[in-house]
């Protein structure tokens, strides 16, 4: 039975919106099964976006569904039901919860598995798996899924960038990079139309494209007003308001979310209205998934006078014009350069400081632009691709910046059993003494 | 640690791995990663007392499939890195069917339990290892329906669970025996 929690304090209206926007994906999937529609379970950053939306097939998020059953509390039963099959519990836990719900709805028939939270999702029609480009699993699962649905169709594309090495310019490699997305993208193209019986529209790909980068745009004009004081939106509200760019990319509805975002920020920056009355600490949260059942954290730092201005986490976008984009005609080589460009334009600046990586100068940029007095990481055991890199990050930050403070959270995205409320806490007031005690030293001088 | 494509090298006295070594005796097959030297060692000589093993298979895919000879000479080492190496890592595989994919994926497991007369295989995989763990049950189903047991262990690079290793390798070996 999921355990009772107490619902979170939102500081935006907007963010308020998010739960029935996030549900309304979820249903989505259920609904397109009625309308005829085809649904594709799916991954967040891997350019597949505006190709689905563009060709009317339906996402099948399945990060998020398991993203959802955690902040339900209620992501247990999949887990266990993943365990029995020999998944082993360091896995993946959003890739272990979403294969317990894809087993069990098999045993079923197709039915939904009892009590599943917000209806639960619908079996899809194919499988779009998104190769390496930010982890393993999103390699493996999409196969590991086959095996419980071993009539639905996979694809398993990759869009690679550059490695970082100080010392080669990337700009050298980057068109090789553009040339093998945009191969992995036209097969997506060419999986989807075989599978789904729709030839692509490439007009239509192109407007949704356009609105993507409008998308991109706006949603960082929009956070950057975050680097007001008081702060008027922190990483709490991040986490939910995250999800039109990360869920619904290439809809009207993304970026209209982000133009009344940007309104609603606005009014409270003009009133002076901040997350927390007396903010005495702002914090970037430097990288890392949240445990999505202690969403509430965020409140006990900001009831200690902390805010989080900024983070890392699910703002994988910039806007299109600070990355000197090359005009082309084709939609699927302006996606390529794109996410190529996103990745490599932290590279240059990197490179200027001797002993740096593009990550940590992305942190140093916020740190600067946003004010920060310190950094807060989330190691989650499930995820080596991300949180592997954490620790590297923190010495190279002190190392080539400042000794700025920083507390590294230990626990998981989805699995509860690695969370200790407690022992959370106590780290937190630790980290703030120490916040209190860098800003005396910078007050003496 | 050593890897285990080279401890078969080792255990055969040989620098030759070709596929048409045959043996005519009992056998283990060991799929997984890199495993500590110990383990080896430990599971190598309980099963001798057992008698239930003669040679092990182990992590010899890396070294079997040769490059093509081609007119640019990356394109074959990119081929087999890609193409010809079915490592958890890199390959998708291919095939119309899920039964063809995984005959692509798993297929050269079957030839070696065919050739090599394999009694048993140890799917050994390391605890955090998405690859290799994401694997787990269409691999051991896989073999399986070879008709071969297959022993799922999964453990850390630490030699504190020797013991209780030793104990489920041993009650594997009974059972085969």
């Amino acid at each position: 039975m999921a355990e009772e929690k107490k619902p979170r304090q939102l500081a935006t209206e907007a963010a308020a919106k998010i739960p029935r926007m996030a549900r309304a994906n979820i249903v989505a999937t259920l609904k397109a099964k009625e309308e005829g529609k085809k649904v594709a379970n799916a991954f967040i950053v891997d350019g597949h976006d505006e190709i689905m939306r563009a060709m009317d097939i339906v996402p099948a998020w399945g990060e998020s569904y398991s993203g959802i059953c955690a902040a339900k509390r209620d992501a247990e039963k999949y887990l266990q039901k993943a365990e029995a099959e020999n998944f082993s519990r360091s896995l993946c836990t959003y890739a272990t919860c979403s294969l317990g719900f894809d087993m069990w709805r098999e045993e079923l028939g197709g039915q939904i598995p009892p009590d599943s939270p917000w209806g639960g999702m619908a079996r899809p029609d194919m499988i779009l798996g998104s190769a390496q480009q930010l982890c393993d699993p999103r390699f493996k699962w999409p196969q590991a899924t086959q095996h419980y649905l071993q009539d639905v169709p996979v694809f398993i594309g990759s869009m690679y960038y550059p490695t970082w090495d100080p010392n080669i310019d990337h700009k050298d490699q980057e068109r090789f990079y553009v040339k093998y997305a945009v191969e992995e993208l036209r097969s997506a193209v060419r999986f989807l139309e075989k599978h789904s019986g729709k030839k692509m529209d490439w007009d239509r790909l192109a407007s949704i494209v356009d609105l993507t980068d409008r998308t991109w745009n706006l949603f960082v004009e929009t956070y950057e007003l975050r680097k007001a004081h008081p702060c008027p939106m922190d990483t709490g509200d991040a986490m939910n308001t995250m999800v039109p760019i990360s869920f619904m990319l290439g809809t009207q509805e993304a970026y209209d979310f982000y133009l009344a975002l940007n309104t609603e920020l606005k009014e409270k920056i003009e009133a002076h209205k901040g997350v927390v009355e007396n903010e005495k600490y702002r914090l970037l949260w430097g990288a890392g998934l949240p445990s999505w059942f202690a969403l509430a954290d965020f409140q006990y730092f900001n009831g200690r006078g902390a805010v989080f201005p900024v983070e890392t986490t699910y703002r994988c976008c910039e806007p299109v014009y600070r990355l000197d984009l090359p005009e082309v005609s084709d939609p699927l080589e302006h996606i390529a350069w794109r996410w190529v460009r996103y990745w490599t334009h932290w590279y240059d600046k990197a490179r200027q400081r001797p002993g740096s990586m593009p990550e940590v100068e992305r942190l140093v940029e916020y740190i600067e632009d946003y004010k920060c007095d310190g950094v807060v990481f989330h190691s989650a055991f499930s995820c080596r691709t991300w949180h592997a890199g954490i620790i590297l990050q923190t010495e190279i930050l002190k190392k080539v910046y400042r000794d700025i403070p920083i507390l590294v959270m230990e626990g998981d995205i989805v699995d509860i059993s690695s969370y200790n409320e407690a022992d959370t806490h106590n780290r937190i007031d630790a980290f703030i003494e120490t916040l209190e005690a860098a800003r005396v030293r910078k007050m003496r001088g | 640690m050593i890897p285990c494509s080279l401890l078969r090298v080792i255990d055969s006295g040989s620098s030759e791995t070709g596929a048409d070594e045959r043996r005519q005796d009992e056998e283990i097959q060991m799929n997984g990663l890199a495993m500590a030297d110990k383990y080896y060692t430990e599971y190598g000589s309980r099963a001798k007392e057992l008698k239930a093993e003669g040679k092990k298979v182990i992590g010899s895919k890396i070294y079997w499939p040769d490059v093509d000879a081609t007119v640019d000479p990356v394109q074959g080492i990119a081929e087999r890195y890609l193409r010809k190496l079915k490592l958890p890592t890199t390959y998708v595989g291919s095939g119309n069917t899920y039964k063809e994919n995984l005959e692509a994926r798993f297929g050269h497991l079957r030839q070696y339990i065919d050739t090599f007369n394999v009694n048993g295989v140890i799917l050994f995989i390391y605890k955090y290892c998405d690859p290799y763990g994401f694997e787990v049950p269409a691999i051991k189903s896989f073999i399986e329906s070879t008709g071969v047991p297959v022993l799922y262990l999964e453990d850390e690079y630490s030699m504190s669970s020797l013991a209780r290793m030793k104990t489920r390798v041993e009650a594997f070996l009974e059972m085969i025996a």
